[in-house]
């Protein structure tokens, strides 16, 4: 994969397993679905940059997620003038809908408001906060969350605490 | 357009320490994911870095005018618009040089740690509100040098009439284009002062 990668070819593997991931934190940064589109090409572009320099001194998961956190904070830096940047809106979470097709309607129903009561309090979370917590649930150890970050262990431990107290506010029965 | 989520099965995640943490690391993975259209990826990834060579080339030719009137009238000029030339010459250089310095860096995705990545770009943006506040004030004061070399060669020049009256035209001309550039410039320090102020909200928390 590194020698791939670094040979300029596997970048489509890279994308179709890594895709949903990077699709995952434009959604936690953007509520609006045009908006999260743009941040995922704006990701997708600066991750197929960086893999051309990808000299496999981590995993290709936590160096795309590196790059892929750092552009969406330049994206939302870039995003002053838009005022509705951050505001969760019902009409943009998009046409498809956020159950899978195995779920009964009732579930359906369920886990839809649980992801979005889950998606809004996430966006609603400072910058650091929301970082650690999505990077752990994409399983990523305190190492690599760390790693990603800038942080020690300990702080990751801390901030990831705090983040989950404030989101177990907002979702009681997950 | 969704994808299922096919990463990382293997991994065990050590963050999520009980089952209610797996209930809600399970919740956010089965949110919809967008697919990631390559082909526009590499599109946008072409067409960006032909702007960004475009932007280079125009940063380079805002020094053409300077050159051209050292090069072609160098040898007619006294010593005193040989100073102000040379000046304006020697004083845009670095200032260039930083510019393209800053294209070329904002060129390049690193995989920084989030942390330095927001220092650095909390610095970047601050040197861009540095420029910005340049470029506003460089063009009265481009106005006056022109202006004066325009009085040295009225003065110490023979310069004819008709030479006076569209050098007059001119320097019009060129300070209505200067107060544009001034509103523009002025635009986008007060943008870039309000991403600063963005930046430095994310690095308190």
């Amino acid at each position: 994969m590194i020698r791939d990668v670094t040979l300029g070819q596997g970048f489509e593997d890279v994308f179709a397993q890594y895709g949903a991931i990077l699709s995952r934190v434009a959604n936690s940064y953007e509520a609006n679905e045009a908006m999260q589109q743009e941040l995922l090409q704006e990701i997708a572009i600066a991750v197929w940059q960086g893999l051309s320099r990808f000299k496999g001194d981590s995993s290709v998961k936590t160096y795309i997620l590196k790059i892929a956190h750092n552009r969406a904070v330049t994206h939302v830096a870039n995003q002053v003038k838009r005022l509705d940047t951050h505001q969760y809106d019902h009409n943009d979470l998009g046409s498809d809908g956020f159950a899978s097709n195995t779920h009964s309607p009732e579930e359906m129903s369920s886990q839809h408001q649980s992801l979005e009561r889950l998606l809004r309090a996430v966006r609603t979370l400072p910058l650091q906060s929301r970082q650690v917590l999505t990077l752990s649930l994409e399983g990523l150890s305190y190492d690599e969350i760390a790693d990603v970050c800038g942080l020690t262990k300990n702080h990751v431990g801390v901030i990831l605490k705090r983040a989950k107290q404030s989101i177990m506010q907002e979702l009681p029965h997950a | 357009m969704h994808n299922s989520d096919k990463e990382n099965q293997t991994i065990p995640p050590v963050s999520i320490d009980d089952e209610q943490n797996d209930g809600l690391s399970a919740l956010w993975q089965a949110q919809p994911v967008t697919t990631i259209n390559l082909s526009e990826v590499k599109a946008s990834l072409n067409s960006e870095r032909t702007k960004q060579r475009w932007y280079m080339v125009l940063d380079l030719l805002m020094i053409a005018p300077g050159v051209y009137v050292f090069l072609k009238y160098w040898d007619n000029m006294s010593n005193i618009a040989q100073i102000l030339i040379l000046f304006i010459l020697i004083s845009s250089l670095p200032f260039l040089a930083y510019q393209l310095w800053l294209r070329s860096e904002a060129a390049f995705y690193k995989n920084t740690q989030t942390a330095d990545h927001l220092a650095k770009l909390t610095t970047q943006i601050k040197n861009k509100v540095r420029i910005a506040y340049m470029t506003k004030h460089s063009t009265w004061v481009g106005m006056i040098f022109g202006i004066g070399l325009a009085l040295e060669r009225h003065f110490f020049g023979d310069l004819a009439s008709e030479k006076l009256a569209r050098m007059v035209v001119v320097i019009s001309l060129m300070s209505i284009v200067m107060l544009v550039w001034y509103v523009w410039a002025s635009k986008r320090q007060k943008r870039f002062e309000r991403q600063l102020e963005t930046l430095e909200k994310m690095a308190q928390h």
